[in-house]
């Protein structure tokens, strides 16, 4: 059996290469300990690189869907205050018309009328934080409703009183998943505005509509006014409920986005976050391994054979 | 036998021993000398007449094992090769960022969409717009500063090997000159000699640079080749040479070429050494240099072709609100006398400030003809410049349009605004992009070189090259093995075809390129040379005043689409007024205003990039794939994330066999104190004995006087 010489320089490098070795080793542990992550560079997550990339590319879309669809929930609950009141408007009108045919006296029919036509253009012609008109159907600087008064319904047909476009803005609720929540003026003003114009035309001249009502008037306020007063009514009311669903539904989507960025941040966190408790017990042991690296070293650095010989020959 | 006898052997024992103690002393002395081998004192009797007659040192040996030598300097360049490799992964590491930081590209691609996402309910608010184009900028300055600090990292690498190489050549030298030495000390008996100590450190300096072989010679030189035979240092030794700095990303290989000593003049002809190398730093550095660094450069301009490619293409398809009044394009590199080769149908339509329809111009590609407003069809010239007569003579008092350096530009008159749309049934098409998205009307990215390769040119199209033009083609692998050098000079009149032509005849069969029907040029080697790429030395050819070489307007080349992340810009236009960014799309039916105010289809178009599918073609390691930009960007960091591994794991591996390789060498040929401390004590011993001898025979003396 052969014993290999060992040489004193390359044994002092090789004990100093394992003290390095043990350092690096608790360092990166430290930093581990420390960060609570992995690797702070791409290299140190290796194969799982292109996995982590794409859950948190995944996680910051879901965020975004989230955050988008946030906003347009707050449209969906204005439009719905705001088509609420339309609906109660045309509910007003049609009581009034109800009560004047039924008591044979128009006193204030037209009063309300008026009302009721101001504020519902002033609904129709409302506009959002940035000034764009929320029921122009992308003609956002174009006043979608044009008439000014209720007057003015009688010169024209009521169509031609929409200016609005036809595009119903529509937002990303999720991969490919576009939920349509624009609201067109003329989709929810025409019938309205038609039960106006039909009461504006019956009454004619001007005024004979006050008072107490002839026979005639009252046939024609209940078997042409009135019906289309209730048809807006009928149809607002749908227009409202169809709102909240969409209002419902983009509740729902908020709340998947939100678990489903959830979920993604959790396989963010499963790669690149550090598994404590392993980390602690390789803090442990890297710290033990440096102090072994050490002391084999003071030990051994004591060894020499120097220790054993007379300083002088002759002593 | 006499007194005398006694005295002179117990002398030379004093002498002896003390020139052992010497050697000991020297051991112990270098004990930490890097290159010092150990020395051992080897005895033998002297004799005088066949008589014993005391003792002799015979030689001093110097204690070495070529193999573990050899095997010393051939992990010392491994080691060395994956420590370059691994310096370079550091600063690429610091490049990227760290994990998670949200500066990556996946991050910022993220931060677009979730911008246009948040843009959706009101696209024409000018914080909606500013925070989209924030995202736009970004993005664009995260691809171009990556590729830039890329691109210099390779620049500084290729510096870096040059001044290896600087080094490379002194160390043979010296080694050349040390032979020399040895060899008049070896033929004087001098066996130990303090230079042998000199010339293994050179050696092993040398294998840190490149990796080397060496033969022990009976005259005591050592002649060193490189792994596969090359002779470095012989009767003659060699000198690289290697200019730094390449074009377009392309670098020349390390030449080596032999000196004759006596006058320091060359010999023989010049060979590349890059395929030689196996090892070393400068190895180490090539691999990254045109490996590492120019596929990740390549890998990124593919990305950012993705990019520019699918956002460009529905941005052009969308319109801006209100309608602007200029589109400028990109330069095509086309010339007016060009053939149009367009198909299809598009509208050209002037707009007032509102987004009202002023005029329509309906082109018919197909027909070659345009009419306004509904009115009759008139034929324009099928070229280009045809083209553009026409539709200027269309536009009337309206606007006009220009063609000029391979631009189009066409101007509405006053606050007018232009829409451009493509025909939704039949849309106009050269080489399969629409006619804005051709002619860059409308981009949203830009790049210095383009990011359209289907130019739409056919074989019988003019070349639009002046004659006397140049372009120079390296076909060259990884390892630096050069396939093939040529060169093609541009004669007067060549079609698209002809140069095509030239261009295979050039190559010689280990390249084809073939025109495709769409105008791109595929570039393909041949089976033998599977695994080359072609690179563009240079291209001094010009298409007209269009500043636009042969080579950039196809692509060709390895090198080119790493280019088009260099100059990754969102269009000047856009940065200056960021309400052209295009939103909405134009509707030619609608009564009122053909491009809405608050129409938000465009971008919800531009949302869809998010998760649609792009084609990449192969690119560096990355493959020919069919995926989203977001994947195929996360696809690059694994790149990244890969190459950085390996060449870690490689390091640790290279590293240990190393130190096991050092710790066999100096195990053999390393000075160990409690082996040197024990012969000292043996010789000291010795001395001691042959000093007491010397007493001895005085005492004898001495008596033998005392008789009288």
């Amino acid at each position: 059996m052969t014993v290999d010489r060992v040489a004193s320089n390359a044994q002092s490098q090789y004990l100093l290469s394992q003290i390095m070795k043990a350092n690096t080793a608790l360092d990166t542990v430290t930093a581990q300990v420390a960060s609570g992550k992995v690797s702070s560079d791409y290299t140190g997550i290796g194969d799982k690189t292109a996995s982590l990339e794409a859950a948190r590319a995944a996680a910051a879309r879901a965020d975004a869907y989230a955050t988008n669809t946030q906003l347009a929930v707050t449209q969906t609950d204005l439009q719905d205050a705001q088509l609420t009141t339309l609906s109660s408007l045309a509910e007003q009108l049609k009581e009034a018309i109800t009560t004047a045919a039924g008591n044979g006296d128009g006193t204030g029919l037209m009063t309300t009328a008026q009302d009721v036509f101001e504020q519902a253009s002033s609904i129709l012609n409302a506009t959002d934080s940035n000034g764009n008109y929320i029921y122009g159907g992308g003609q956002g600087n174009t006043k979608p409703f044009t008439a000014t008064s209720l007057s003015d319904l009688t010169s024209d047909t009521v169509s031609n009183f929409f200016q609005n476009g036809s595009q119903k803005k529509s937002v990303l609720v999720g991969d490919g998943q576009s939920v349509q929540i624009g609201v067109l003026a003329s989709d929810v003003g025409t019938e309205l505005m038609t039960a106006l114009q039909n009461l504006a035309n019956a009454d004619s001249p001007s005024g004979s509509l006050d008072g107490s009502l002839t026979s005639t008037q009252t046939d024609n306020l209940t078997n042409n006014v009135l019906p289309s007063a209730t048809q807006a009514y009928t149809d607002l009311n749908d227009a409202t409920a169809t709102n909240g669903e969409t209002y419902s539904r983009l509740k729902d989507d908020v709340t998947n986005q939100q678990s489903l960025s959830t979920l993604y941040k959790g396989f963010v966190s499963d790669i690149e976050d550090v598994d404590m408790t392993k980390a602690a017990t390789n803090l442990n042991q890297a710290q033990t391994a440096l102090q072994a690296a050490l002391e084999v070293t003071a030990k051994l650095g004591q060894l020499s054979l120097l220790n054993y010989l007379p300083t002088t020959t002759s002593g | 036998m006499s007194l005398n006898g006694i005295m002179s052997s117990a002398l030379s024992a004093l002498q002896t021993n003390t020139a052992a103690l010497r050697v000991v002393s020297n051991n112990v002395a270098n004990v930490n000398t890097t290159g010092y081998a150990r020395r051992v004192v080897n005895l033998e009797t002297l004799s005088a007449g066949g008589q014993l007659a005391g003792v002799d040192v015979s030689d001093i040996q110097r204690v070495v094992d070529q193999y573990l030598n050899q095997v010393s300097l051939s992990a010392s360049a491994s080691s060395a090769n994956y420590d370059a490799q691994s310096s370079v992964f550091d600063q690429i590491n610091a490049l990227l960022g760290s994990v998670g930081d949200g500066t990556a590209l996946t991050s910022q691609l993220s931060n677009v969409f979730s911008a246009l996402g948040q843009a959706a309910l009101s696209p024409t608010a000018s914080s909606s717009q500013t925070s989209a184009l924030n995202a736009f900028q970004n993005l664009a300055a995260s691809i171009s500063s990556l590729s830039n600090s890329l691109s210099n990292l390779q620049k500084q690498t290729d510096t870096q090997m040059a001044t290896a190489v600087g080094s490379a050549n002194t160390l043979i030298k010296q080694i050349y000159d040390l032979n020399a030495q040895i060899k008049t000390q070896t033929v004087a008996g001098d066996a130990d000699t303090a230079l042998a100590d000199q010339r293994d450190l050179a050696l092993q300096n040398l294998s840190q640079l490149m990796d080397v072989r060496t033969a022990q010679q009976a005259d005591g030189s050592t002649t060193v080749m490189t792994e596969d035979g090359i002779s470095l240092v012989g009767d003659t030794y060699a000198q690289l040479s290697y200019t730094a700095g390449g074009a377009n990303g392309t670098f020349q290989p390390i030449t080596l070429q032999s000196v004759n000593p006596q006058n320091g003049q060359t010999i023989g002809t010049a060979q590349a050494l890059d395929p030689h190398l196996s090892g070393g730093k400068i190895k180490g550095l090539i691999d990254m240099r045109d490996g590492t660094l120019a596929d990740l450069q390549n890998e990124l301009g593919s990305f950012a072709q993705g990019v520019a490619q699918s956002f460009n293409a529905q941005h052009n398809a969308n319109s801006a609100y209100p309608p602007p009044t200029t589109l400028d394009g990109r330069d095509t590199g086309l010339l007016a006398s060009d053939a149009l080769n367009f198909s299809g149908k598009t509208t050209i339509a002037v707009t007032d400030s509102s987004g009202n329809l002023v005029s329509k111009i309906a082109v018919d590609f197909g027909t070659g003809t345009l009419s306004v407003n509904g009115g009759s069809a008139t034929s324009f010239a099928a070229t280009v410049g045809g083209f553009v007569n026409g539709l200027n003579t269309a536009l009337g008092s309206n606007g006009t349009a220009t063609f000029a350096d391979g631009q189009l530009s066409i101007a509405a008159t006053g606050s007018n605004g232009l829409v451009v749309q493509d025909d939704a049934t039949t849309p106009a098409s050269r080489g399969g992009a629409g006619f804005s998205q051709f002619f860059g009307l409308n981009d949203l990215f830009q790049t210095t070189t383009p990011s359209i390769l289907s130019t739409g040119l056919s074989a019988s199209d003019s070349s639009g090259l002046a004659a006397g033009g140049k372009i120079d083609l390296l076909l060259k692998d990884a390892s630096g093995n050069l396939a093939k050098q040529a060169s093609v000079t541009i004669t007067a009149g060549m079609t698209v075809g002809d140069v095509v032509s030239a261009l295979n005849t050039a190559m010689g069969g280990t390249e084809t390129f073939t025109l495709n029907s769409d105008g791109s040029i595929t570039t393909s080697p041949s089976s033998s040379y599977a695994n080359y790429q072609l690179q563009v030395t240079g291209d001094t050819t010009q298409r007209g005043a269009t500043g636009m070489s042969f080579t950039e307007l196809f692509g060709i080349g390895a090198n080119q689409t790493g280019q088009l992340a260099s100059g990754f810009s969102v269009s000047s236009a856009i940065v200056a007024s960021p309400s052209r960014l295009a939103f909405a799309q134009a509707d030619f039916s609608s009564s009122g205003a053909i491009v809405g105010s608050d129409d938000s289809s465009g971008l919800t178009a531009l949302q869809s990039l998010e998760t649609s599918q792009q084609t990449f073609a192969k690119v560096g390691a990355l493959g020919r794939q069919v995926t989203s930009l977001g994947t195929y960007a996360a696809g690059l960091y694994q790149d990244v994330a890969t190459r950085g591994t390996t060449v870690s794991s490689n390091k640790t591996a290279a590293d240990d066999r190393l130190t096991e390789a050092q710790t066999r060498q100096s195990s053999v040929s390393g000075v160990s104190i409690d082996e040197e401390l024990s012969n000292m004590i043996i010789y000291q011993q010795a001395y001691s004995a042959g000093a007491r001898m010397l007493n001895v025979v005085d005492q004898l003396y001495t008596t033998l006087l005392q008789i009288q």
